[in-house]
């Protein structure tokens, strides 16, 4: 069969505003895990045992089941179990966020471990209370010394919006199979979606490594 | 198995024959000259000390003769056999040339005697009977025929380096190559890989070792060769060389490694 | 609000029919993985050009666009080119193929994370490039390459997941037939997470298991000299 890149091309609008919409929702999605993250690093590193079991428990489930199941658990059972009605959207962008969520985490720690325990002893013997020990001082550099693990982390999540196109978001794996099913031109249309998604996540990668490079430069 | 040299116990002839010759060899990493200029003729059952500050190219030179680095220009020939891209030739060489590094490299995952057998068995397609037999003696020679069936990271670093020339000797090298062989041990370990390594000598092994060791080059060496900022400084028998050194490079840095 | 045991129970053969496909799935595409792994692996570390770059390539356009579009183009694109492969069969080719690129990265850190030395050595002593990649490199592999590489199996199982959206009748699949069958998708969704948790719980458990009994602590001593 010969391929007709040609016809698709004009046609592909659509495709277009759904790599906006992944590259939005991913974006909405790595603030959301960005931003859980650092909620299960502080309760990880917690007084109380309760917080640091309930880490310990979100990490294993996140780690220990589909993504996609995620999803539709966020979708079909969450909503109606709080009664909130939340739409595919909200719940789309929770559950990728709560995945995200559980991986930078394990970012995080990793940067943790690597601040040097005089650190927290200097900036406790000048008396800072602990609240601004964490946020003035340890979690900026834990987090300047993993902004490349980060960037990689948002090539993670993008990767992962397509399975949102179960639950009727029109991204770009969506707006593809729409574009297909009223061409009939599923390998012109899924190559064009690959290749946008190769050059979405594939430009990321390789900033976050150039990223990573120029920083092991600058380490010993 | 016509390729299986006896180790260079019994030199048949006085005319001593060129086992290893260095014409005019540059080497460069990108755009920095490691080596400059290099000549080096080497004599079968000749004995070579090198030494020089850090960074003078020691390791590079050496490491060059059985291709573990690649030079740019001039000649090397090992042996009779011309190092060129040639495969045939490099693998042929470093069938013949031994070499022991300063982090003696044993692999960790096999024993000290599966270490020795390696390479008799699968380069030179010996028996595993005849492997083993030739691996007792060379262990034994080393002083360590008991430890065969420990792992490496069980016997102690002096141990562990008399296994790597053990296993060096395996293949019946007629060159062994040395790459600061007693750096990394601790003091009381160094004597033990001397003295094999005199040993080695005396029977008239063709050696060049890069080492810090002054003491076994004024009593091993035939010719001491110095090196520095990738260049061969001065070359000369230890005695003229530690009693008369012409470089002035050479007498500060005789100076700074007797001074202890 | 109450828990619906009973949707679960009455259709218990279309989960376990599930767990049997998503078992299957992914004990067959990770081993198969591993394999591809290993050769893309040693065509990446490869000094020769028709090796090294389509398996830069290969590695890349895997690692770089979702499992999804690619099980898409198989199951729909490729019956265009008169290639109609059943949905498990898909499962099979589009899991192990997009693992292989993964685990071929993760066996080149390993190779990358071996001292430098072991190179030198094997090559000094006139070892041929495949005999001492296989008697000396790769069994010094195993404890650089093994954790990563759980991580990449334990991915597999769950992005096996994504087969349901081509029909495959794996534990997704078997939920979304079930929810259909019932209307009870908190009991059916919760169910399969669930079911996945304890099937990835237990496999890494048995490979903890595995990792600790092979002495490992030999290898890691010797290292430690360096
Ligand atoms: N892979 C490499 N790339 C670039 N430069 C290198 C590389 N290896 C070595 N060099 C440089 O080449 C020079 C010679 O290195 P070499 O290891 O031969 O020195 P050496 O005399 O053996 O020193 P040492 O006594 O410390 O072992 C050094 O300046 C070093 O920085
Ligand atoms: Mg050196």
């Amino acid at each position: 069969m010969d391929l007709q890149f040609l016809d698709i091309i004009p046609k592909s609008g659509p495709l277009f505003w759904g790599a906006l919409y992944t590259l939005f929702v991913g974006l909405i999605a790595c603030g959301v895990g960005i931003f859980v993250g650092t909620g299960l690093l502080l309760m990880r590193n917690s007084r109380f045992w309760l917080l640091r079991t309930f880490v310990g428990i979100y990490g294993s489930f996140i780690r220990g089941t589909p993504a996609l199941v995620q999803i539709l658990v966020f979708y079909y059972a969450l909503a109606p179990l709080t009664g909130i009605n939340i739409g595919p959207f909200t719940a789309g962008i929770m559950a990728v966020g709560f995945n995200s969520g559980a991986y930078v985490a394990e970012i995080l720690r990793g940067g943790l471990s690597r601040i040097p325990k005089g650190q927290w002893e200097a900036a406790e013997a000048l008396g800072l209370p602990k609240r601004k020990v964490w946020f003035k001082i340890i979690l900026p550099q834990v987090f300047h010394s993993v902004i490349p693990l980060l960037v990689n982390e948002f090539t993670m999540v993008i990767k992962i919006t397509p399975l949102l196109s179960t639950i009727t978001l029109v991204e770009l794996t969506r707006a593809s199979q729409m574009l297909y099913n009223e061409t009939f031109r599923p390998v012109e249309v899924l190559s064009l979606a690959a290749l946008i998604y190769f050059i979405i996540c594939f430009s990321i990668s390789q900033f976050g490594e150039h990223l990573q490079r120029r920083s092991r430069k600058y380490r010993l | 198995m016509e390729t299986v040299h006896p180790p260079a116990l019994n030199p048949t002839s006085d005319a001593p024959k060129v086992m290893v010759d260095i014409r005019h060899m540059n080497k460069f990493y990108g755009d920095f000259q490691v080596l400059t200029d290099i000549n080096l003729t080497v004599h079968a059952r000749e004995r070579i000390v090198i030494c020089g500050p850090s960074g003078s190219g020691k390791s590079t030179l050496i490491r060059c003769i059985n291709r573990l680095e690649e030079h740019q220009d001039g000649d090397i020939v090992v042996d009779g056999i011309p190092l060129t891209e040639d495969v045939k030739n490099i693998d042929q060489i470093r069938s013949e040339v031994g070499m022991c590094f300063q982090q003696f490299n044993l692999f960790p995952h096999l024993t000290v005697m599966e270490n020795c057998l390696l390479a008799p068995m699968s380069v030179r397609n010996m028996s595993r009977s005849a492997a083993e037999a030739l691996a007792r003696r060379y262990l034994e020679k080393v002083k360590i025929p008991d430890q065969a069936e420990k792992y490496p990271s069980q016997l102690s670093g002096g141990q562990q380096q008399r296994v790597a020339i053990a296993r060096a000797l395996c293949m019946q090298p007629r060159i062994m190559l040395f790459d600061e062989p007693t750096s990394a041990l601790d003091p009381e370990m160094i004597n033990e890989v001397l003295e094999t390594m005199e040993e080695l000598a005396r029977e008239g092994m063709t050696m060049i070792c890069v080492t810090h060791e002054m003491g076994f080059a004024r009593k091993v060496a035939d010719r001491v060769v110095f090196m520095d900022q990738g260049q061969i400084v001065e070359s000369a028998a230890p005695k003229t060389f530690f009693g008369n050194p012409k470089n002035e490079r050479t007498q500060k840095f005789l100076q700074q490694v007797l001074q202890h | 609000m109450t828990f619906d045991y009973a949707a679960i129970w009455d259709n218990r053969d279309i989960l376990i029919n599930g767990v049997f496909n998503t078992l299957l799935i992914s004990f067959i595409a990770i081993p198969i993985g591993i394999l591809i792994g290993v050769l893309i692996c040693m065509a990446r570390i490869s000094k020769r050009r028709l090796l090294h770059w389509p398996a830069i390539a290969y590695i890349e356009l895997m690692r770089n666009i979702p499992l999804l579009i690619l099980i898409f183009m198989m199951f729909y694109a490729l019956p265009f080119y008169g290639i109609r492969l059943s949905g498990l069969t898909t499962g099979f080719v589009c899991l192990s193929i997009y693992g292989g690129a993964y685990f071929a990265e993760v066996f080149r850190g390993g190779v990358e994370a071996v001292p430098k030395g072991q190179f030198d050595a094997a090559k000094a002593l006139g070892l041929k490039y495949g005999f001492y990649m296989r008697r000396v490199i790769f069994p010094q592999l195993y404890t650089y390459v093994f954790p990563p590489g759980t991580n990449i199996a334990l991915t597999m199982i769950k992005e096996s997941s994504l087969l349901s959206m081509i029909t495959v009748a794996e534990l997704t699949y078997a939920a979304h037939d079930i929810n259909g069958r019932t209307f009870t998708p908190i009991e059916t969704f919760a169910t399969i997470a669930l079911i996945y948790w304890i099937i990835c719980t237990v496999f890494l458990k048995l490979t903890g298991m595995l990792q600790s009994h092979v002495h490992t602590d030999d290898l890691s001593n010797s290292m430690a000299i360096r």
